[in-house]
Parts: structure tokens; C-alpha cells; sequence
């Protein structure tokens, strides 16, 4: 039985035509299921839970890739093998494992290519899959309990990725490889008159701890949470199956 | 090494950058480009390339290395070392091949790894020196 998870952003009227198509399409291929709608108000684990309990086999996400995120924290048995149904703006997940936007994505799910990936974990409690953002503003690293990096900088990027996309991409040697975490620090230096200057630093590592003197505001995939220091990422036991498209990047 | 790859940094694994400063033991199995400061010791089975404006406090093993900043401490390079005009080095180099342009400035030991296979030294000890003032005087 396939169990779809759809994004709240999907209510609105603009994305109904697609919408459509995309279950009429699942009901041809004989893989559609029930269907949850993700909602502010609600507290969709407990029941999300108790409905795989059930004897669900297959769970699909229907959104962007905050979705695929939101849905991998609230579902307990990640064996279970995931897919997604890109619809909309911010699917850089979607592109990577070469998957379509819209109904070309059901053939995809149909195929049932299983990769597995294996996700990051904040302070063994927030997973994430691909990449979280913080300032340097009063924060010291470090990696694999090996070396410290101090930066001089208070206003440089720091991001953490497990699959990365995004403006570096061509500037720096990121491989998406799931089996350790990418640290990048951007450092930008503006002139009055003088054109900006940027300078990257990247490393690898697998476990990554973030001390402080305070909370650290950190962007996980453009969704704020306020985390107190210290910060523990590292890559976390738990993989998912995610079906992907044979045009993966990974 | 590092100057056919110069432009594209794709086969780089860590990128130590100027804002940055790395405490403690980085090892990596991957290629190495520093452009800020380190202290503690670096170790990599690959190559290593030092800008102009790194500073490294550090013990340092690579395979091969292009050195342009300032390293003090000792450098063990299982292959090739090569030193450019802005090099500035304060400690002992261990290597098998050494280039050192002109300019660079090397305070400290050098020992190649070939220097086992140095020549054998013939013993003189067993002829008679040939005094050369005595012969001239016979001459006159």
C-alpha cells in the first residue's frame, strides 16, 4: 500500500492541475494510496505512525524539498522505502536524484530504484538530508575530535551539507558523497570602492561539534531554528530508501 | 602535481582558506591547498600546495608538496618537494626530489632519500702521499 504525504502549499489553487494529473497518472500505474495533507495545526506523527504500523509499504512525498525533510523527522521506520513527487519551486533534491517535476515523476516511483542515503543528525534529535547555515559570529569547530578551526571572521557563511547544491557548487571540489559531511566557510570582503573578494574554505568530516557562548540561530533548508551550543552534526545510523531516476547525480 | 590542476580545484578535497586557522591534527587522505594558518600537524597521502600568504606552525608528510608560504617545523615529502621565490622554510626537509627557486629561503637540514645509496668512499689511507714540494725542489 502506498501512503502519500502532501506539502500544505499544495492547497493552493495554481498547483490543482497538476495535482490532478499526477493521480489520475498514479491511479493508471496502480500505485495510489491514501493521502495525509501536512498542516500547521496538526500533529501528523502519531497518526502518520500508527497508519504504517498498518502495513504501509511505500510512503511518498508530495512537495519541495522542505517536505522531504519535515516528513523524514515525523516518520519512525525509515527502512521503509521513500518517494517524492516534485511540484513547485526549491526541488534541488529532486534534480540531484534525477527526478521529474510533476506526473513525469510517477514512472519514477513506479521503476522503484532504491538508493539508499544516509541523512545528518543534529544533537542525535533533528535529522536533515541535505544542508543547514549558520554565521561565524562566536563559533568554534570542531572535526572528528582531530583539529579546531578558529575564524577570524565574524560575518562569514558557514554551511553544513550531507547533499549539497547551491552557488558553490562549481567553485569548490564538493562530491556528493552521503558518507561524511561537507564543512564550507564562505568569507566575503566588501570595499568601499573596491570590488567584493571571496575566499572559500572546505573540508570532510564525519563529526562536526559547534561551541559558543550563546543559542546559534541555524538555517536548515531556509527553515530558522534556534539551537543552543553545544552542537553536535555527524552523520546519523538512520538511511532512508529514497526511489530515484536513472539521471541521478549521486 | 598542483600546476596542471591550477584554475580548477575539483581534485581538491580540503580547501584551508585565509580567514581560517586549524588547530591540532589534520590528517586526510585527499589533496590539500592551505592559504591560512596552521598549528599541529598536517599528514596526507597526496599533495599538498602552500599560497604565498599561509602561515603553518606545523610537522608536515605529504606526497608531494608545492611550498609558496612560510612552515615552521619539519617536512617529510615522500616524493617531490618544490620550493617557489616566496617559500620560507624554518625546519628540517626530508625528501627524494627537490626543486628550490630562486629566492626561497631554507633555514634547516636537508636530507634525500637516496643519500643511503651514496658512493663508497676509497681508502687513500694505504698509498703513500706524494709529497709535492719535495718533487719541485729535485726539479730545481
Amino acid at each position: 500500500m502506498y501512503y502519500y504525504i502532501y506539502d500544505n502549499y499544495l492547497v493552493e489553487k495554481k498547483y490543482q492541475p497538476v495535482i490532478s494529473k499526477i493521480e489520475s497518472r498514479l491511479t493508471d500505474l496502480g500505485i495510489n494510496g491514501k493521502i495525509i495533507r501536512m498542516s500547521v495545526f496538526k500533529n501528523l506523527s502519531k497518526s502518520l505512525n500508527e497508519d504504517i504500523a498498518k502495513g504501509i509499504k511505500t510512503i511518498v512525498v508530495v512537495g519541495n524539498d522542505q517536505t522531504l525533510n519535515q516528513s523524514i523527522n515525523l516518520i519512525d521506520n525509515l527502512n521503509l522505502p521513500i518517494g517524492l513527487i516534485p511540484i513547485g519551486p526549491n526541488n534541488n533534491i529532486a534534480s540531484i536524484m534525477g527526478i521529474p517535476e510533476g506526473e513525469a515523476a510517477c514512472n519514477i516511483l513506479s521503476s522503484r530504484n532504491i538508493l539508499p542515503i544516509k541523512l545528518g543528525i543534529i544533537n542525535k534529535k533533528y535529522l536533515f538530508i541535505s544542508y543547514l547555515e549558520m554565521m561565524s559570529d562566536g563559533v568554534y569547530i570542531n572535526c572528528d575530535d582531530n583539529y579546531y578551526i578558529n575564524i577570524e571572521n565574524r560575518k562569514d557563511i558557514i554551511t553544513i551539507s550531507n547533499i549539497y547544491y547551491g552557488e558553490y557548487e562549481d567553485k569548490l571540489p564538493i562530491k556528493n558523497n552521503t558518507n561524511y559531511l561537507n564543512l564550507i566557510i564562505k568569507n566575503q570582503i566588501k570595499g568601499l570602492f573596491k570590488a567584493k573578494k571571496e575566499s572559500f574554505s572546505h573540508f570532510k568530516a564525519k563529526k562536526i561539534h559547534i561551541n559558543g557562548d550563546k543559542s546559534i540561530p541555524i538555517l536548515i533548508m531556509d527553515e530558522k531554528r534556534i539551537i543552543k551550543t553545544p552542537i553536535k552534526i555527524e552523520i546519523a545510523k538512520q538511511t532512508i530508501n529514497l526511489i530515484v531516476g536513472k539521471n541521478r547525480k549521486i | 602535481m598542483f600546476k596542471e590542476t591550477t584554475g580548477s580545484t575539483h581534485e581538491t578535497d580540503t580547501i584551508i582558506g585565509p580567514s581560517v586557522k586549524v588547530e591540532g591534527d589534520f590528517v586526510t587522505e585527499g589533496n590539500v591547498i592551505v592559504e591560512g594558518t596552521i598549528c599541529g600537524t598536517i599528514k596526507t597521502v597526496k599533495n599538498l600546495k602552500v599560497g604565498p600568504t599561509s602561515k603553518i606552525f606545523a610537522n608536515i608528510w605529504a606526497d608531494n608538496a608545492l611550498i609558496a608560504g612560510e612552515i615552521q617545523g619539519n617536512i617529510t615529502i615522500a616524493n617531490k618537494l618544490e620550493l617557489t621565490p616566496t617559500a620560507k622554510i624554518f625546519g628540517d626537509i626530508k625528501t627524494s626530489n627537490i626543486s628550490i627557486a630562486s629566492g626561497a629561503s631554507l633555514n634547516g637540514k636537508c636530507q634525500m632519500a637516496e643519500s643511503k645509496n651514496k658512493a663508497v668512499r676509497p681508502e687513500f689511507s694505504k698509498q703513500k702521499k706524494i709529497e709535492l714540494k719535495s718533487q719541485t725542489t729535485e726539479r730545481e
